[in-house]
């Protein structure tokens, strides 16, 4: 499918400065009409609905854009039955946002090398959807140790020791609410991990219009099979929740550490993410921004010839200093 | 290009302000002004080094004698270099190590020593080679009065043996007494504080170190910024959680026991000392060392 003006016939994408569905042609606002396809359904395939060239489709899929017109389009059937998304948070950071984020935090670093972060390889970045199952856990925990606390004072002969010993005991649960888990082959786990957390207040009901003007993949994988990913954060937190109990002990040993995760439910999710593709020297290098909140990650790519020139300047410059001051220190 | 002169804008321009600084100092800077010359007409010495031991050269005591005679004009105190290759035992009533002094006292005070007037601004430093059987030790000294006594304390001077005449170990061919004793005679107007701490510090100041610590930094620089972080965790173990933390139903800190050590406190006592008279009768000041 693919949105149409109802008053120019363009492309209408969203856009997440206005909040809304906007024409880009005619700056028409929700002026959408939605296209259906037409014609038979081809799994790897498409026909462009607006210049009739063919769209090459990805295995995972469900919105992109076409390479000859540069029309949006979503495919219906990775939007709808089970590949039905629950939730989305739509995108909050434009194109021009995303590219400002970038600048900030990436142009003091001095050894980038030349054309990273141009306008000319900053254009082709595009937002995608990723698909996210979102669990829902019951964490019970159940903890013992042996703590000691030492306290020292002195008389004028003798310094003291006493070593107090307790028994530490700690027993809680906590829900955990949508614990994010990429479904996503493509995106690399720990760089969508750290791009948590989404502010999930903006959650809403999945609505396709959201997608047109960006890129998005249906779920790769089944949620059972990330199951023990999602179990193994709430471990991780459950097991930071404990250790933030106990405290103010010299030394903690003997624990044993119970950690009881039930799932309670699960929800299909899109969440919104800009990724820049910097090539240097046959080297891709990714950068994510997130499409909510704004956060920036990624390496950035070092150039060895702006090492050796700002090192051997920074040098230089320390070496001249250095004498300038001894010649005149030496006549004080 | 245009890159690079931004981002060393700054530095470069710091860089410069600096350098400027310097080179303006370094013209306006004159020649050092001259020091007044000596004024005692009644000293019975007319040279500064005594070789009595005979483990310095002619040639070497020419030399120190004119590094002396600079030292005296900067310092404003007649100076006195002894060797000595005696013992002294059973001349004075005083504890060996105290034998240099009485001797470095009396040689200031014989010879009417002082660069101002007799019994004025003088240092004798003496070195006794002989290892004193009693003690089986090697004396030195170096004796102050007078404005050397106000300025360089008991540690300052023990401070200049220690430090000139560290890498001599007993009266062997090894030994190079010349490069001590000239370290003893130079050091000591850095002690007395006739020499600014910048240029003491701009003397210290080896190219060689310069040029490593410019490259230390430089290589700091780079280390810094070049592994470029991926990026930081920004969720807490109860981001997920309801509520924002967990239910705690039991939590609980049960004393079991306790046990006490005592460990014994090693305690320490030290102490002082100042000036002296000689037999003379005239005050001295200095410090010793033995090795």
């Amino acid at each position: 499918m693919l949105f149409r003006c109802k008053n120019c016939g363009g492309n209408i994408v969203y856009n997440p400065d206005k909040k809304a569905m906007c024409c880009p042609h005619c700056d028409s606002l929700d002026s959408e009409e939605k296209i259906e396809d037409s014609q038979a359904i081809v799994p790897s395939s498409r026909i462009c609905a607006s210049c009739g060239a063919p769209i090459e489709l990805k295995e995972h899929t469900s919105a992109t854009k076409c390479p000859s017109c540069g029309t949006y389009m979503v495919v219906d059937e990775r939007v709808q039955g089970q590949f039905t998304p629950h939730l989305i948070i739509p995108f909050k950071i434009s194109k021009d946002k995303a590219k400002e984020l970038l600048h900030k935090e990436f142009d003091k670093r001095p050894f980038t090398p030349m054309g990273f972060l141009s306008n000319a390889s900053i254009d082709k970045m595009e937002g995608t959807y990723v698909p996210f199952f979102m669990y829902d856990y019951k964490s019970d925990m159940n903890y013992r140790a042996v703590g000691t606390k030492v306290r020292t004072w002195s008389d004028s002969r003798y310094e003291y020791t006493e070593t107090s010993y307790y028994d530490i005991i700690r027993e809680m649960n906590a829900n955990f609410n949508k614990v994010p888990v990429d479904a996503s082959i493509e995106m690399d786990d720990k760089l969508m991990d750290l791009l948590e957390p989404y502010n999930y207040h903006e959650l809403e009901e999945h609505q396709d219009k959201y997608l047109s003007g960006f890129m998005a993949e249906k779920y790769n994988m089944g949620e059972k099979s990330l199951t023990p990913r999602a179990e193994a954060k709430v471990k991780r937190d459950s097991h930071a929740m404990i250790s933030e109990t106990v405290s103010g002990y010299a030394t903690v040993t003997q624990a044993q550490e119970s950690i009881v995760p039930t799932k309670l439910a699960v929800d299909y999710a899109l969440l919104p993410v800009w990724e820049y593709v910097f090539n240097y020297l046959g080297k891709d290098y990714k950068f994510q921004v997130n499409g909510q909140t704004g956060k920036v990650l990624g390496e950035t790519p070092v150039s060895k010839p702006r090492v050796v020139g700002y090192g051997v300047t920074v040098f230089g410059m320390i070496t001249i200093l250095g004498f300038l001051i001894r010649m005149a220190m030496l006549v004080l | 290009m245009q890159r690079y002169f931004k981002y060393f804008k700054i530095p470069f321009i710091i860089t410069a302000v600096i350098a400027l600084v310097c080179i303006i100092v370094r013209v306006a800077t004159g020649s050092p002004e001259q020091n007044a010359a000596a004024t005692n007409t009644e000293s019975l010495i007319s040279n500064n080094v005594f070789n009595y031991s005979g483990a310095l050269t002619d040639s070497q005591v020419f030399e120190l004698e004119a590094l002396i005679a600079a030292v005296e004009n900067k310092t404003q105190c007649d100076i006195a270099v002894i060797t000595l290759n005696e013992s002294l035992e059973g001349r004075y009533s005083s504890p060996a190590n105290k034998w240099v002094m009485e001797y470095a006292d009396d040689f200031a005070d014989q010879n009417k020593m002082g660069y101002d007037k007799a019994y004025g601004n003088s240092i004798v430093f003496v070195d006794n080679l002989y290892r004193e059987p009693s003690t089986g030790k090697v004396y030195s000294w170096i004796s102050t009065s007078c404005l050397a006594m106000s300025q360089l304390s008991q540690s300052e001077c023990e401070s200049i043996m220690d430090d000139a005449l560290e890498n001599l170990t007993d009266y062997s061919d090894s030994d190079d007494y010349f490069a001590a004793y000239k370290r003893v005679v130079s050091l000591i107007p850095r002690y007395m504080s006739i020499e600014s701490g910048a240029r003491i510090a701009a003397e210290n100041m080896k190219p060689v170190y310069i040029l490593a610590s410019a490259l230390f930094i430089s290589l700091i620089y780079v280390l810094i910024n070049w592994k470029s972080k991926l990026g930081s965790v920004t969720t807490t173990s109860t981001t997920y959680v309801q509520n924002g933390r967990p239910n705690i139903t039991r939590k609980q800190d049960i004393f079991l026991r306790k046990s006490v050590t005592k460990r014994k406190i090693e305690t320490s006592s030290g102490g002082g000392s100042g000036g002296h008279m000689s037999s003379g009768g005239h005050s001295h000041g200095g410090g010793g060392h033995s090795r």
